[in-house]
């Protein structure tokens, strides 16, 4: 079930009037069942993963916590984290892994064909599995307590608003919310009402209506000139940023409405000046998960390597995205910026001038351009089409408004306003509160009304 | 509760009332206003009982390339965007129901019989008739049909924009032209773009080849992307010949011996032919409709060699290209066309 799908606009209120009739003590028992029937709407056998998942980090949890014999503990910590990266290795990357094992031994005139196993990726598979990872390795690290209930330890994984693309929540910050959410204020619903309008602004009709003009610039490479694909890109990058921060205002919107605050997953992003700081700021509950138990524990390991352990953790991020060698080379390029960024930014006399307000704003610019130029490997459906592009951008710099006029002029057209009504959101406050609710609420209304795109697109971040 | 209810009060009645607002707005004044727009055609279609009109249908190629004006005063340009027999299918049905026995015109390419009602059949065409007969069933057919598309309020959402971006259109600008159905772009394509056009399209023949020779080739490697890949780029570049899809056309050309129906393939950019391995069965198809239904006569002006700057883009003509084809057509089925 999609969030911007009819069908979640009569779910989300039905399950609202029905959690808050139901008495506190039971309504653990009902989110759980619908959280697992949101989740089957996509594919019922998906559920049986995700149940298996459950009950193994549960089992390693209650294990940690029942022995203090380290050597145990460890044990019930590595069983849990060989069977959930082994569902994801083999769901998400055995495929890749063996059709590039079998290109590599091509080259040495070895040839073998390896079986293509046709298999279907569980939605929201990445989401939920670092999800119970964190959960198991904060047991281990006596962070977090072990979960003794079961049904509140299963709601967890599978809390519906945050299952299938995050925020991707550590189990000291949900698990006691989920046990005794707190009282309902009329601040919880006018902010959960507004983040939800805001998520859907964003999805249906920046999104959705950027993608036309987005999909059709990348479906034929290389079908356009410089100029066309730099506009493009730049499109893109905006289409993911308000097609994931939408999803993740419908989800924290639709968790507070239940008395629940997921965490954020965006603050500003494109305000930033170098991608170490686009990061911190970039699906954060992906990056601290990837900064607490990956990037801290190498860095500390090899201190004097700590170039290689920033290109080798943002491959890692690149792979999580998918399995294919367009996210490597995103992950990768990402990394090898950031390490010559920071380099730049040790050099001393520069300092004053990226202090300086000019400064902030060149660099400022410089980092968006070089995020829209990454995501040409997010978006491109293969190496050669990504370098493709990016050759067109840096080389082919004759700039034409014709150019720009004849691919698809109505969509790019309707892109640039959408851009600019973007922009305006980033002025909201963040509690979203509003003088006057009630025009922001038929302001929102009237723009989805108008402008929503019924392409019934997933989310973007739905496949990883 | 309570609380949720009480705050939640003001958005439901605003959301009802904002969606019943527009929808009211969209009914009666914006639907229809364009009379060259897709679901003023099809109302047009479904209500027109002219004996005299001779339809063109096919997609947004037929639609930039016949000008009615010069084919005949009661010729009318049906075109739209993405519309091949997933769509003609229904405008077929409902011409052939008519009395008339004048001629139909049916703009042929090689992705004509690709069944993709998702992509091909649009809301905003098809929503503001859906009351009329036929429609419901043939959207139902095509597995089309939501039952939202019945309720006032949320009916139109998601093709409000298509709306009143035709209703705002001009009959005609200093470029573009709008007669009886037809949309006719004076500019050429620039020559950078084309060529960027062409380059896409000759790496996607490069690469298709290079597919096949994977997957034919057991030694070499062809990963489940590449196999979804090639099925993408041959439904692109090859004629696609779906056995049921083509009965059904069939059963729809033999259905009114008394009604010519013209099949044209228009003039094609290079580009677009240079891939089409199987351009012999299209050949094939033809010869075989002509011989077995009387009725129909076929026009094959895909090869016909036009210079560039007759051309909007390599899918389509401007007008320059138009007035060439619509000449080719007036002369060569002049028969038909002049005496409906």
């Amino acid at each position: 079930m999609l969030f911007n799908s009819f069908q979640y606009i009569l779910f989300l209120p039905l399950v609202l009037v029905v959690f808050h009739l139901m008495p506190k003590k039971y309504r653990w028992i009902m989110l759980l069942i619908v959280s697992y029937y949101f989740y089957m709407c996509w594919k019922p056998a998906f559920a049986i993963l995700m149940f298996i998942s459950t009950i193994v980090d549960y089992w390693a949890g209650i294990g940690m916590a029942n022995t203090t014999d380290k050597r145990k503990r460890k044990g019930w910590m590595m069983m849990s984290l060989c069977v959930n990266l082994g569902m994801l290795f083999f769901f998400k990357y055995l495929n890749f892994l063996t059709y590039n094992v079998e290109v590599m031994m091509a080259k040495f005139n070895i040839f073998y064909d390896s079986p293509i196993l046709h298999i279907i990726l569980p939605v929201g598979i990445s989401f939920y599995t670092f999800q119970t990872l964190s959960y198991t390795l904060d047991v281990y690290k006596g962070k977090a307590p072990a979960e003794r209930h079961f049904g509140y330890f299963a709601l967890y994984v599978s809390y519906f608003p945050q299952l299938v693309a995050g925020p991707i929540e550590r189990p000291g910050h949900l698990i006691p919310q989920l046990h005794s959410p707190p009282a309902l204020t009329k601040d919880d619903v006018r902010y959960g009402i507004n983040k939800i309008l805001l998520g859907y602004f964003k999805k249906v009709v920046v999104a959705d209506n950027l993608a036309l003009y987005v999909d059709q610039m990348f479906a034929h490479v290389p079908g356009g000139t410089g100029l066309q694909y730099y506009v493009a890109s730049v499109m893109f990058i905006i289409q993911l940023f308000a097609d994931f921060s939408g999803y993740t205002d419908i989800a924290i919107g639709s968790a507070r409405l239940m008395g629940v605050r997921l965490q954020e997953n965006f603050n500003r992003p494109f305000f930033t000046t170098s991608l170490s700081r686009f990061w911190a700021r970039w699906h954060m509950s992906l990056t601290t998960w990837i900064r607490d138990y990956l990037f801290k524990p190498l860095i500390f390991s090899y201190r004097d390597w700590a170039w290689a352990v920033t290109i080798f953790v943002f491959v890692v991020i690149g792979l999580w995205h998918g399995a294919a060698w367009t996210f490597v080379l995103f992950g990768f390029f990402n990394g090898v910026i950031m390490v010559l960024q920071n380099m730049y930014q040790g050099i001393k006399p520069l300092r004053e001038f990226n202090r300086s307000r000019v400064g902030k704003l060149i660099l400022a610019i410089w980092n968006f351009n070089l995020l829209a130029l990454l995501g040409v490997f997010f978006r491109s459906g293969n190496v050669t089409d990504a370098f493709e592009i990016i050759k067109r951008i840096c080389l082919d710099t004759r700039l034409k408004a014709s150019d720009l006029r004849s691919a698809f002029m109505a969509e790019m057209y309707i892109g640039m306003i959408l851009l600019v009504l973007l922009a305006v959101t980033t002025l909201f406050n963040r509690e979203l509160r509003f003088r006057w609710n009630w025009m922001y609420i038929t302001v929102m209304l009237v723009l989805i009304f108008l402008m929503g795109s019924d392409s019934s697109n997933q989310f973007i971040y739905f496949q990883f | 509760m309570r609380t949720l209810l009480r705050y939640s009060a003001f958005f439901i009645i605003a959301f009802v009332a904002i969606a019943l607002c527009l929808d009211q707005w969209m009914a009666k004044k914006i639907i229809f206003r364009d009379p060259n727009s897709n679901q003023s055609k099809m109302l047009r279609l479904v209500s027109s009982t002219d004996p005299l009109e001779i339809p063109i249908f096919g997609s947004s190629k037929a639609r930039s390339a016949f000008i009615p004006d010069t084919l005949g005063p009661t010729v009318f340009n049906y075109g739209m965007d993405k519309c091949n027999y997933d769509v003609i299918e229904f405008e077929l049905a409902h011409e052939l129901a008519k009395p008339s026995t004048a001629p139909i015109i049916i703009e042929f390419n090689h992705r004509f019989f690709i069944h993709e009602p998702e992509h091909t059949i649009d809301a905003a065409t098809f929503v503001p008739i859906i009351d009329k007969p036929g429609v419901r069933d043939y959207l139902k057919k095509n597995g089309r049909d939501e039952l939202r598309w019945s309720i006032p309020g949320v009916r139109y959402y998601g093709s409000i924009l298509t709306f009143i971006r035709s209703a705002s259109r001009k009959e005609t600008g200093q470029r573009k032209h709008i007669s009886k159905g037809g949309l006719f772009i004076d500019n050429p394509a620039s020559p950078r773009v084309l060529k960027s056009q062409v380059d896409a399209r000759d790496n996607e023949i490069a690469e298709q080849h290079d597919l096949l020779f994977r997957k034919t080739h057991v030694e070499e490697a062809i990963s489940a992307q590449g196999l979804a890949r090639l099925q993408g780029l041959d439904a692109l570049l090859l004629f696609s010949e779906p056995k049921d899809r083509i009965e059904l056309f069939e059963a729809q050309l033999a259905q009114r011996p008394d009604r010519p129906i013209l099949i044209v393939y228009t003039p094609q950019h290079p580009s677009e032919l240079k891939g089409m391995a199987n351009y012999d069965r299209v050949l094939a198809k033809f010869k075989e409709w002509e011989t077995r239904f009387p009725n129909v006569h076929v026009y094959n002006y895909s090869h016909v060699r036009l210079p560039d700057t007759d051309f909007k883009n390599i899918a389509h003509l401007n007008t320059a290209g138009a007035r060439v084809l619509s000449g080719m057509l007036k002369h060569d089925a002049q028969q038909y066309l002049s005496n409906p």
